[in-house]
């Protein structure tokens, strides 16, 4: 794994917009000295590489699944800070097996040693466009005789064929709140790729979303019923909502993307439970929900809140480092996990972003930030491989 | 109580709310391009290196993992669980195998309680006749404690029926699925609800709009 610099295209801007990425001014906080799509430099890796991660990432899915199971078969749901009206619903939606298509693992890696686990982004992940699209397109424009860990575009495509999904349209719900047009983007890329696995779509902003109370279902604003629905909208978020308890009765009958026991994987209480199923496994850092324990007195720890999103309310404790992040998340409680730096290359610090399908790797989004936690402050850049 | 009287959207749809138009239209070179990539010789995304078995011969490279897996484990650390096993990935630990249950979103029992009030027999005739109707069902919300000696019911407003109103702990307010109506009454019906019928009120159908869409910023 290496940083190298290569010359932008010259249209770069235009191009990565018509790609789909449109968001790549209005998501970045002005003032910062690179844009968010910057591929000005990227990331090489050799084919031993990609297949190791690979392996990596498939077993730490498999982990956090066997974990789901052990949160679910003893009644560990109080720990992810789920609301007791729903503990129920969320283990028969794992009991059921609910289907599912897709994850993002942040993960640290250095090319030296296994990747670490730094969360699971499990139930809304975003940077799809960049990772399966516009980094492929950069690809064959720059580096023509290279590969790329990429195939997310083909794996969805596969996964909503496999699906198994009651009649009518998939509904493919953002939020109207949304300004930077992030989500609707990302909703937008998987409707495409639902639209060319021969799925009739539908898009729809969740504000818009009808209860038909005498028929007891979801309705759009044509007054098709919703009973397939895929959504960027936290589940943690749902259940606190006036249509949350709508949306718990709809649970068999309806197919939703991501299902609702992605909340034990998108929560970060799942690191805890991980260091407890498999203590000293490679590819995890210690970590603890009920305070730092040894970690304070040795190599120090973050204390992450269990939902929070884009590195806020982050606190980093120790020896000589003290980071934190602004934000609101943390009611919930938290997660302390063993501080290991992100490494430095050349002053900027990569998180591998590493797509997961189905229940396979899929491909990879790096994002570079030059402080210590990944937050909206990030850059994406592309990968390849070569060697 | 109909959609664009009393339960407006709380967000106007945008002039254009079609996002896929944002969406890249033409991702089809993608495909062509990998198949470009397989056809010159190099190396496809995941392409297992040549000393080992094709890909689908599994067996094999479940053992491959088993025995590799040791050496990359450190040995300080108490004992720990093994990894669950390399895809397919069968349910670990003792999971209930996978269902996926899809009864047509009718969830009878909740109604068959508050049916049980006016007799088992009743309510199953009356629920074949709602069946055999082909297309529209009407609803009208009733006082479920107001049953009289010929099965009619009081009828109330259709707030009462409302999932998201509170009335009092008693709770004895629901809909009555193509019933008669005479006098205020309503009779000849049933309180469980028809599948595979439209329901409506005498009023219209009843869309709440606005239940989703309190939080901001739901990406990770």
């Amino acid at each position: 794994m290496r940083r190298e610099a290569s010359r932008p295209r010259d249209d770069w801007a235009a191009t990565v917009e018509s790609q789909g990425l449109a968001f790549h001014r209005s998501a970045h906080p002005e003032g910062l000295s690179r844009p968010y799509w910057d591929e000005g430099v990227h990331y090489v890796f050799t084919v031993d590489e990609v297949l190791d991660l690979e392996e990596q990432v498939e077993e730490l899915h498999r982990m956090c699944l066997a974990a789901a199971e052990h949160v679910v078969a003893h009644d560990r749901l109080a720990d992810f800070a789920v609301p007791p009206a729903w503990r129920g619903a969320v283990a028969e939606s794992w009991r059921r097996r609910d289907q599912h298509v897709f994850g993002r693992f942040d993960l640290r890696y250095d090319g030296t040693g296994p990747a670490k686990l730094l969360e699971y982004n499990a139930d809304t992940p975003t940077s799809l466009v960049e990772s399966s699209i516009v980094q492929w397109f950069w690809l064959r424009d720059v580096f023509p005789d290279d590969d790329q860990w990429n195939s997310i575009h083909e794996r969805l495509i596969d996964r909503w064929k496999a699906l198994t999904l009651p009649t009518g349209p998939v509904h493919f719900a953002w939020t109207s709140a949304d300004e930077t047009g992030e989500e609707v983007m990302t909703l937008a890329y998987l409707q495409e790729t639902a639209e060319q696995a021969g799925l009739k779509t539908v898009a729809i902003a969740m504000e818009d979303i009808g209860w038909d109370a005498l028929n007891r279902r979801f309705v759009d604003m044509e007054h098709r019923v919703v009973r397939s629905l895929c959504k960027l909208y936290p589940w943690e978020w749902i259940v606190a909502e006036p249509f949350g308890p709508h949306a718990m009765a709809q649970q068999i009958s309806m197919a939703w993307i991501e299902p609702l026991w992605k909340m034990l994987l998108s929560n970060k209480a799942l690191l805890a439970v991980l260091w407890e199923l498999y203590p000293g496994h490679p590819n995890l850092l210690p970590a603890y929900l009920d305070g730092p324990r040894d970690l304070a007195e040795g190599p120090g720890y973050v204390e992450k809140p269990l939902l929070g999103r884009e590195g806020a309310s982050m606190r980093v404790v120790s020896p000589g480092v003290t980071v934190e992040t602004d934000g609101d998340y943390g009611a919930e409680g938290f997660v302390y996990q063993e501080f290991l730096p992100l490494p430095d290359f050349s002053g900027w610090r990569p998180v591998l972003g590493a797509w997961v399908v189905d229940d396979e790797s899929a491909g990879l989004g790096i994002r570079e930030t030059s402080g210590l936690i990944t937050d909206d402050t990030s850059s994406f850049v592309p990968h390849r491989i070569h060697g | 109580m109909t959609e664009s009287g009393e339960n407006p959207p709380q967000n106007p749809t945008p002039d254009d709310p079609t996002p896929h138009d944002a969406a890249p239209k033409d991702t089809a070179p993608k495909d062509a391009q990998a198949e470009d990539t397989t056809s010159e010789g190099a190396p496809p995304k995941g392409a297992v290196p040549e000393d080992t078995p094709p890909e689908d011969t599994a067996p094999p490279k479940d053992a491959a993992e088993e025995d590799a897996a040791p050496k990359e484990w450190p040995s300080q650390g108490p004992p720990r669980q093994e990894p669950p096993p390399r895809v397919p990935a069968p349910p670990p630990m003792g999971m209930a195998p996978p269902i996926h249950r899809r009864t047509g979103g009718v969830k009878r029992s909740s109604v068959i309680k508050l049916g049980m009030i006016g007799g088992l027999s009743t309510l199953v005739v009356g629920f074949c006749v709602a069946q055999n109707r082909y297309e529209e069902v009407n609803a009208d919300c009733v006082d479920t404690s107001s049953r009289q000696a010929d099965g009619s019911y009081a009828v109330v407003g259709d707030d009462y029926c409302d999932d998201t109103r509170y009335h009092g702990s008693h709770g004895a307010y629901g809909w009555y699925y193509g019933g008669a109506r005479l006098a205020g009454r309503v009779l000849n019906g049933t309180m469980i609800k028809p599948s595979g019928s439209q329901i409506s009120t005498r009023s219209g159908r009843v869309i709440q709009r606005g239940g989703f869409g309190f939080h901001v910023g739901g990406g990770g």
